[in-house]
């Protein structure tokens, strides 16, 4: 039992922590900070940065051109990142792809897609979610058939995540009738190719991040197949379980908080500042505390029995971290008042914002809290969580 | 950041937890056997024999050098066997007020680490309201002792305690921060008046009049202030501790409850809200323990107010967990929850009690705030 960091951690932490300030453009930290939208070449202009660096792809190891972080590094790393409005590696290709082609891809499927993705020149959407089948992916329909010289795919996913400005596309595909741990594969897919059509889906708070993607008839070459027929199932619990930690959002909770202070300080209610409200100031603290127990949680998760791999009691860092989330845009939103009712989508891009009776601070506080209210749904629904600790955890 | 334990750290609390289990796993709550004063003697003795009482204590004064993640590997087990050890009272109170007072003090301390002398703290009086800085109990320099006049009251443990740990003021008036000192006096010394009662967990606690009664100084003299603090965030941090392993009690017995008791020709388990609820109590159990972990590695490494930040967010999240879980586990249990019998209902107990002490949850919100600011 030991608090604190080693000196070799602290000093990584202040090597990135000067890195991401001497490095990163300032509009691109202003949008973040600012909850305002970015794109792909802002994503792109910053990760080149990562590239050159060789952090774009820190939780690839060694052999792969990743940096060979520890565990205790990449925390440090992600944090420190989140805590200067550094956009957070979003790329499903990154975080998710590479990490199964890796495990389970062919050499030449290795050396064809992994430096592409490593230079964020090839984007990847992630295909599993259909419109009937959500938290029971399980039940997905997209058809898979068998055409000797190439596979013939038809289906619709969706909730495709930047699929808009995506190239290619890894899905999950039924490749057999039967349970899903034996009739369903892993494919990779051209999003340019014959039959892929890309609709963007309008977000309540006026975004267009996510996508439907219709597949019709869509020829997909044997080469695109990762691993072994209908073991895709396996692929996807593999690749699952990569996205756990760093979706309790801890860091960004962190800023958040720091910029609910801000902004409390500069509105006033009653005469005074809402930050000397100690109402308000107690909300705020209980957070704090929750989320410092949180913190100290996702250490003790990784530290306390050294050599083991997470176990299922991590679900309730996610449930737990977003739902402390949530409660800190709430909060953000409560604080911005009657500013947050002018609400124009231009306003959600940098610079482009002219109501000006409105603070600058408050256009995306409303949009911020609105589209927070997705995170308890995805990356596995706070409810199919509880049933997993539930069965695993308590045995019940 | 590590929450690993080292080997002597496992062996430790696998050795409490053993010698607790066999102890009370036959006991029901209201078993004389928790409460009577020769039980808990017995207990004491043996786990004196066994190094626990000494975790948190230096070499010097008999102790084991575990700190206060010693105690709190000692308090999950007491806490989890909703056992009446006087561990919180005793060791952590007493013990950790005493050791901070200087070498002169080891003496007495290895006392109490060996078994031999129990201890209380005499702190809390009418009207001080978290702020030591309004105690009233006087101290007089009389030779080489102190002459003690007030009155002190709920002092955990104080019906057994063979010497009283007291804060008194020996300088300076209502308010000011320095001129408190620390006393010892025995129990039974003239001038003492003792009314015990019971408390809300079935053991016992005591009011204390001193009028006249001789004490020794410990500790230098007028500069108590800082150690009060210490010995303040030592006790929230033990009763996170402490609360970590009943509130983790509580979840397994209800587990096993909803497992066998069968509504509507199924065990209560079927019904998701049920299992959903279990789970979030869960939740709250591995915050809570993670916030005891850092409360106690920091009580051990850090000063001032930043381990004053750890100690009352770790109260906060015991008090919070504490209330859901045994809220919890008597709703889940149904009628039977609500009876005396039950056990649910004095794991209950003990943990309003604790929640109670040393400050509730507004009161350590609050100290979270200003120490984070500072």
């Amino acid at each position: 039992m030991k608090y604190g960091f080693s000196k070799e951690d602290e000093d990584f932490a202040q090597e990135v922590r000067d890195f991401v300030r001497e490095n990163l453009p300032s509009d691109i930290k202003k949008k973040v900070q600012d909850g305002l939208r970015l794109d792909r070449p802002d994503y792109v202009r910053w990760y080149s940065k990562l590239y050159e660096r060789g952090w774009a792809t820190p939780g690839w190891p060694k052999e792969y051109g990743g940096p060979g972080f520890t565990p205790m590094q990449k925390l440090i790393f992600d944090e420190e990142l989140q805590l200067q409005s550094a956009p957070r590696i979003i790329a499903s290709g990154i975080n998710m792809l590479a990490p199964v082609l890796m495990a389970f891809g062919t050499p030449e499927q290795k050396a064809e897609y992994l430096p592409k993705i490593a230079r964020s020149e090839q984007w990847w959407g992630q295909g599993f979610s259909e419109p009937g089948s959500g938290s029971d992916l399980a039940s997905m329909k997209t058809k898979c058939e068998d055409k000797g010289d190439h596979y013939l795919v038809n289906g619709h996913k969706i909730w495709t995540s930047y699929a808009h400005f995506c190239e290619m596309m890894f899905a999950l595909v039924r490749t057999k009738e039967g349970k899903p741990q034996e009739s369903i594969s892993f494919i990779l897919i051209d999003l340019k190719a014959e039959g892929v059509t890309v609709r963007p889906i309008k977000m309540l708070e006026g975004g267009e991040d996510l996508n439907e993607v219709f597949l019709d008839n869509v020829k997909v070459p044997k080469a695109n197949l990762v691993g072994e027929i209908n073991k895709g199932w396996d692929y996807a619990k593999y690749l699952l379980g990569f996205e756990r930690t760093g979706i309790a959002g801890i860091a960004p909770s962190k800023f958040q908080i720091m910029r609910l202070k801000e902004i409390a300080a500069k509105q006033t209610r009653r005469g005074k500042p809402l930050i000397e409200d100690p109402v308000f100031v107690d909300r705020i603290a209980r957070l704090e505390i929750d989320l410092l127990a949180l913190e100290h949680t996702a250490l003790r998760m990784m530290t306390e029995r050294p050599g083991a791999p997470p176990g299922p009691e991590t679900s309730l860092l996610k449930v737990r971290g977003t739902e402390i989330r949530q409660a800190v845009f709430e909060m953000l939103m409560e604080a911005g008042g009657i500013d947050c009712v002018p609400f124009e989508e231009a306003a959600l891009n940098l610079g482009e914002a002219h109501y000006e009776a409105q603070p600058e601070y408050t256009n995306s506080l409303a949009a911020n809290y609105l589209d927070s209210r997705k995170i308890t749904i995805y990356g596995g629904a706070n409810e199919v969580q509880r049933n997993i600790v539930a069965k695993a955890v308590l045995k019940l | 950041m590590d929450f690993s334990l080292s080997e002597d750290q496992a062996m430790f609390k696998d050795t409490v937890g053993r010698i607790l289990d066999k102890e009370y796993q036959s006991l029901v709550p209201n078993d004389a056997a928790r409460h009577s004063a020769d039980a808990i003697a017995r207990r004491w003795g043996i786990l004196a024999e066994n190094g626990v009482l000494g975790l948190p204590f230096v070499a010097d004064a008999s102790g084991m050098e575990q700190g206060a993640v010693g105690s709190m590997l000692a308090l999950e087990e007491i806490g989890r066997n909703l056992a009446s050890e006087p561990y919180l009272a005793s060791v952590v109170l007493a013990g950790t007020l005493l050791q901070s007072a200087g070498e002169t003090a080891y003496p007495l301390v290895a006392e109490i680490a060996e078994g031999a002398k129990r201890a209380s703290l005499a702190i809390e009086e009418d009207g001080m309201d978290h702020d030591f800085t309004n105690i009233a109990t006087s101290a007089k320099k009389d030779g080489d002792l102190y002459v003690l006049n007030g009155k002190k009251r709920l002092v955990l443990d104080g019906d057994n305690a063979d010497i009283l740990v007291v804060v008194a003021r020996t300088s300076g008036k209502k308010g000011d921060v320095d001129g408190l000192s620390t006393f010892v006096i025995d129990a039974n010394a003239d001038g003492i008046t003792k009314n015990s009662y019971g408390v809300l967990d079935g053991n016992r606690a005591a009011d204390f009049d001193f009028n006249n009664a001789k004490a020794t100084l410990v500790g230098e003299e007028g500069k108590a202030a800082p150690r009060l603090e210490q010995v303040y965030d030592a006790a929230n941090a033990a009763i996170a501790a402490e609360m970590t392993g009943l509130v983790g009690a509580l979840i397994d017995i209800t587990c096993e409850y909803i497992k066998v008791r069968q509504q509507f020709g199924v065990p209560l388990a079927k019904f998701q809200v049920l299992t959903h609820r279990l789970v979030d109590a869960r939740t709250e159990w591995e915050l809570l323990k993670s916030a005891a972990g850092a409360a106690a590695m920091g009580f051990d490494d850090l000063d001032g107010k930043e381990r004053r930040v750890l100690c009352s967010a770790a109260k906060v999240q015991a008090i919070r967990a504490g209330r859901f879980a045994h809220q919890q586990a008597i709703q889940l249990h149904g009628g039977i929850g609500m009876t005396e019998e039950c056990h649910v209902g004095w794991y209950a107990k003990r943990i309003i009690l604790l929640s109670q002490i040393f400050g509730d949850e507004s009161h350590h919100i609050y100290q979270f705030t200003q120490a984070r600011a500072a």
